[in-house]
């Protein structure tokens, strides 16, 4: 459905209700769907209002969900999503990483940060 | 549909019925609602019945019963319960001033109607609007009259709502599925698109609200393309709404009718018309037919067209289908 709309020419720059496809798709982990909207050209470094976070930096620090998968940021990363956009606070996506990564004592969250950090590094972030 | 004389005439015996009952009760009462104080609202109705379905000032008791229950606090069908037992008449039905109920769909699509500064409803109403099953028990067991034209505004309101445990109920209780005025249940279910409640409404003999283009409308929901041709060379303009403000292209669109769409589409239906802030095209991205987006594509409806610029693009609505709403 989504290819019907791209290949008909539809404009994954557009936002929507409440954020952009790029955004919803992110959060709703959905990577073709995301390497589809990154394809078209959806904007990786899209913030929808000026204060909002960078869509990178919610994925890196969004360990929720129990995932430890870093695919998102990789794709994220491979479409141009700017490494050294930072936060309100000044934080790259990396370094908002470490902030949460300090002083946590949960095991689940402190290998999830511990591994989003890696990812980055590994990147270049 | 009760007539606004009989209605009055509820309401006028109902507080003849209550004469002598103070102010200060309702207002008793409704500060035990507030506080979701059961015992408190007992000790008040042991003192007699009070004015509860008369609105003064902020306090009503019978409907701020079901809105306490309607958000989810047992103490508001306990003490709905207490008043029912103290002699409210299940069959009752009061007057909301400043706004009423909300007739929107789940969807979020607005209807007809909303907005009314002065409605009358039902107890049974009123919770159905909020889907509170446990108040239509409450009332049913207190003699809920379910052959009512006031029972078949239930079935309306939770077909509409897309509300199926309710509407289960109510219809197996011997609530009529079928209206004497007004849109139907099927036609609201139809409207919303609720396929569950369809698919239970329909072999129950559950009709489509009346309209001048009901067989047409119809036809194209269920994908009578031949039905809709016929009724397209009869001279029936492919525009046209129905009773809920649909749109034949829209209605195929969100039921996955390609053949309808490309009539329609074939005898210049306006691949870009709107109905609610939503387009064909949205329709079938939220609905999730693929096969009708390129068939709307190829007819020229504009993949990137947005109601207004705080609206959604069908991309976005593919993507999240709740931005849909308007």
């Amino acid at each position: 459905m989504v290819k019907a709309l791209l290949e008909g020419g539809a404009d994954p720059t557009i936002p929507g209700i409440g954020g952009t496809p790029l955004m919803f798709a992110a959060q709703q982990k959905r990577l073709p769907l995301v390497q589809a909207l990154l394809g078209a050209k959806a904007n990786p470094n899209h913030r929808l209002l000026p204060n909002e976070l960078p869509m990178l930096h919610v994925i890196v620090i969004g360990c929720e969900n129990q995932d430890f998968d870093v695919s998102l940021v990789r794709a994220f990363a491979a479409a141009g999503a700017d490494l050294a956009a930072k936060d309100g606070e000044g934080n790259t996506a990396r370094q908002a990483a470490e902030a949460r990564l300090d002083g946590e004592t949960r095991p689940f969250y402190k290998a999830c940060y511990e591994t989003r950090v890696a990812a980055l590094k590994a990147l270049g972030g | 549909m009760q007539s606004t004389g009989a209605i009055t005439l509820t309401l006028a015996l109902g507080l003849a019925g209550l004469a002598g009952c103070t102010q200060a009760g309702a207002a008793a009462l409704c500060a035990a609602i507030t506080a979701r104080d059961v015992a408190k609202a007992e000790e008040v109705l042991r003192a007699g019945p009070v004015d509860w379905l008369r609105q003064q000032w902020t306090c009503q008791p019978a409907k701020d019963a079901i809105d306490l229950a309607g958000e989810g606090a047992t103490e508001g069908t306990q003490i709905l319960r207490a008043m029912l037992k103290a002699g409210l008449d299940p069959n009752a039905a009061f007057n909301v001033s400043g706004g009423g109920s909300t007739s929107l769909g789940s969807s979020g699509r607005a209807r007809p109607g909303s907005g009314s500064t002065s409605t009358t409803h039902s107890l049974a109403e009123w919770a159905a609007n909020y889907g509170a099953a446990e108040v239509i028990t409450a009332l049913r067991e207190a003699g809920l009259d379910m052959k009512s034209d006031r029972a078949a505004q239930v079935v309306v309101i939770a077909a509409r709502n897309g509300d199926l445990a309710l509407l289960q109920q109510v219809v197996e209780a011997g609530a009529p599925v079928n209206t004497t005025n007004g849109p139907t249940a099927l036609g609201s279910a139809v409207a919303e698109r609720h396929h569950p409640v369809i698919a239970y409404l329909e072999p129950k003999g559950a009709r489509e609200s009346a309209g001048p283009h009901l067989a047409l409308f119809q036809a194209a929901r269920v994908g009578d393309v031949v039905a809709v041709k016929a009724g397209l060379a009869g001279g029936v303009d492919p525009n046209v709404e129905d009773p809920h403000k649909d749109r034949l292209l829209l209605r195929a669109s969100a039921f996955g009718q390609v053949a309808v769409v490309e009539a329609l589409l074939a005898a210049k239906a306006d691949p870009n018309q709107w109905s609610f802030g939503e387009s064909a095209l949205q329709a079938a991205a939220k609905e999730g037919h693929a096969h009708v987006i390129r068939a709307l594509l190829k007819g020229r409806a504009q993949v990137n067209a947005r109601f207004d610029d705080s609206s959604s693009t069908a991309l976005v609505v593919a993507v999240h289908p709740d931005t849909s709403r308007w």
